[in-house]
């Protein structure tokens, strides 16, 4: 049994002459709920990337469950459920449809796509138009999308993102619930809110390193601010929100 | 080591992803006019005008034992060119519009083959007739050309349906798979346990279930319309569509292999097609570009395809006739097919 759900060990990615992620070290416990902040441009969705086996790192190791994304890939994908950032699901299909392809996609059933509507609270509008939702609407979708095949890991990026504050709340009911029944979380966020209620520790990532880590009032003990943006400010010297 | 989705299940996910593909197309009014509305519009447009094609140069057909004398009753000119072709030659280039008609020079005067219900007919008699010598103009006598040199019909809607399926290949699988990247949703495909050559089977999956279904409402509309015939193999003109596509599928997935912004992905699919579309022999025949230019316009996809398609139709030409044309074309699909999945990004 392995003791890490998700281990990056020293990762870098370069494009070019930017380093976007610049040696990265990120051990998270099964079942653990780990936030990473960080403004535009911090190296976030490069490294959460990485760890999804969408890109290669140029150095470093990523491991998800012990396994590595060069021999196991297809039995990380079906531990994982990943939400990505500004991800257009098929903007003409339906709500029923959309569920039952991706539900397929991990060898899963119509049921399972029925289990879903009603956990992401979709079922009125089941029958309408992926393009016709609500921000809300849509990003419960793709919550749904992500959880399908009933990961053990679940990787957002950005999953509130531009969306209204009772939608908000409405997905970290769905997130907790899940974190109950045992799930790891990895998200990403600009809101220190967020990362708070949803997650266990935060990690505060600057120009692809890891500025900081712990858990929120560790953080603010350890930097002596009032917040979290206050804490990123006299580290980087600007917001996370910039 | 693959722990991928056992058989059965992986078959439906992707039916399932084709038939999300072939959803999202049949529910877009648009696509639905450009790729069934529009090439039978343009069809029916250039059918109709070229029935009265307005050619500055008429070139006609005289057999070899006759040109000398023809050439001295009716000299070559800036408005007449004269080839001299026999047999099945000159039946060819009349099917292929290379020429108009044919004259030759009778005891009574002077005899041509012309289609003069067209304009260009028309306007290839009248030509005649202001270069014939004096003496020969009251004893010109017109009869129609032979049955199987075909009309302008025949030439135009092979080369619609070539176009139809460059069209269909680089905008259906090419474009689709920019767009799929650009949504992100290949990343987001990806990520799941589906493979990814099961990602790519179902894009052109999709465009090979509306693809036929296009060539026959617009083969259709050709044979009611204007009467157009099949004068070859069915399973040859088939077999010659299905080369094109692998032509034409090949060129989309390399153009669409690196494409990270929605306005190179017009840009890209633009340059693939507009340049082939003129230059092609579409609507007319590609031999009547400079000779310089011909050798590199004989061998595009486009070009290789509207004339091994209007060989078979038109022409009733055989696999021996064709078959080059096919293996080029296979080539084609092949070399920018591994090349485009080489570089192919799925980020």
């Amino acid at each position: 049994m392995t003791t890490t759900a998700i281990q990056t060990r020293a990762v870098v990615k370069r494009y070019g002459s930017l380093v976007a992620v610049g040696g990265v070290d990120l051990s998270i416990a099964p079942g653990e709920g780990v936030a990473l902040l960080g403004p535009n441009g911090a190296g976030k969705t490069t490294l959460v990337e990485m760890i999804e086996g969408l890109i290669h790192p140029d150095e470093g190791e990523v491991l998800v469950e012990g396994l590595d994304w060069k021999h196991h890939a297809t039995r990380i994908r079906g531990r994982l459920g990943t939400c990505l950032q500004d991800a257009k699901l098929p903007e003409r299909l339906r709500v029923d449809e959309t569920l039952v392809l991706f539900s397929s996609f991990h060898g899963r059933g119509k049921d399972r796509a029925e289990e879903l509507l009603e956990l992401v609270d979709l079922g009125a509008s089941r029958k309408q138009l992926t393009g016709k939702l609500s921000g809300g609407q849509r990003q419960r979708l793709a919550l749904a999308c992500a959880i399908a095949g009933g990961p053990r890991i679940l990787i957002l990026d950005e999953p509130t993102t531009g969306v209204d504050p009772a939608a908000r709340r409405q997905i970290w009911d769905i997130l907790k619930a899940l974190r109950a029944q045992g799930a790891t979380l990895l998200l990403t966020t600009h809101f220190m809110d967020e990362a708070e209620f949803l997650c266990d520790r935060v990690v505060l990532l600057e120009h692809g390193r890891i500025l900081e880590q712990g858990t929120v009032p560790e953080l603010l003990e350890r930097g002596g601010a009032t917040s979290l943006d206050d804490l990123f400010l006299k580290l980087a010297g600007r917001r996370i929100l910039e | 080591m693959n722990h991928g989705l056992p058989f059965r299940l992986r078959l439906r996910a992707l039916f399932l992803l084709t038939k999300a593909h072939l959803l999202e197309f049949f529910r877009e009014p648009g696509i639905l006019f450009w790729s069934f509305g529009f090439p039978i519009l343009l069809s029916w447009a250039l059918g109709m005008a070229f029935l009265s094609p307005k050619q500055v140069k008429t070139t006609l057909i005289v057999s070899k034992t006759d040109s000398v004398a023809v050439r001295v009753a009716v000299p070559d000119s800036a408005s007449i060119a004269l080839v001299a072709l026999e047999g099945d030659d000159a039946l060819r280039a009349l099917r292929r519009g290379e020429a108009t008609g044919s004259i030759s020079l009778a005891r009574d005067g002077i005899r041509l083959q012309l289609d003069t219900t067209t304009q260009e007919g028309i306007m290839a008699r009248l030509l005649v007739e202001r270069s014939a010598s004096r003496g020969l103009l009251e004893s010109i006598t017109v009869r129609d050309p032979p049955a199987r040199a075909g009309n302008y019909a025949d030439f135009l809607l092979p080369g619609m349906l070539g176009l139809g399926l460059m069209n269909g290949c680089i905008w259906g699988i090419g474009f689709a798979l920019m767009d799929l990247r650009l949504r992100k949703l290949l990343r987001l495909f990806a990520s799941t346990p589906l493979s990814r050559v099961d990602i790519l089977l179902s894009v052109a999956l999709a465009r090979a279930t509306t693809l036929p279904l296009e060539s026959v409402c617009l083969w259709g509309f050709g044979a009611i319309v204007f009467g157009v015939a099949m004068h070859g193999n069915w399973f040859l003109f088939v077999g010659s569509a299905a080369a094109s596509c692998v032509a034409f599928a090949g060129l989309g997935i390399l153009g669409a292999s690196r494409v990270g912004h929605m306005q190179a992905a017009y840009g890209i699919v633009n340059a693939l097609t507009i340049p082939m579309t003129i230059l092609s022999g579409v609507f007319f025949s590609w031999t009547k570009f400079p000779l310089w230019l011909q050798p590199v316009v004989e061998y595009l996809p486009l070009t290789l395809a509207c004339d091994a398609l209007r060989a078979v139709s038109a022409e009733g030409a055989g696999l021996a006739q064709v078959g080059g044309k096919l293996a080029i074309l296979m080539a084609w699909g092949a070399v920018t097919g591994i090349v485009g999945l080489r570089l192919f990004r799925w980020r």
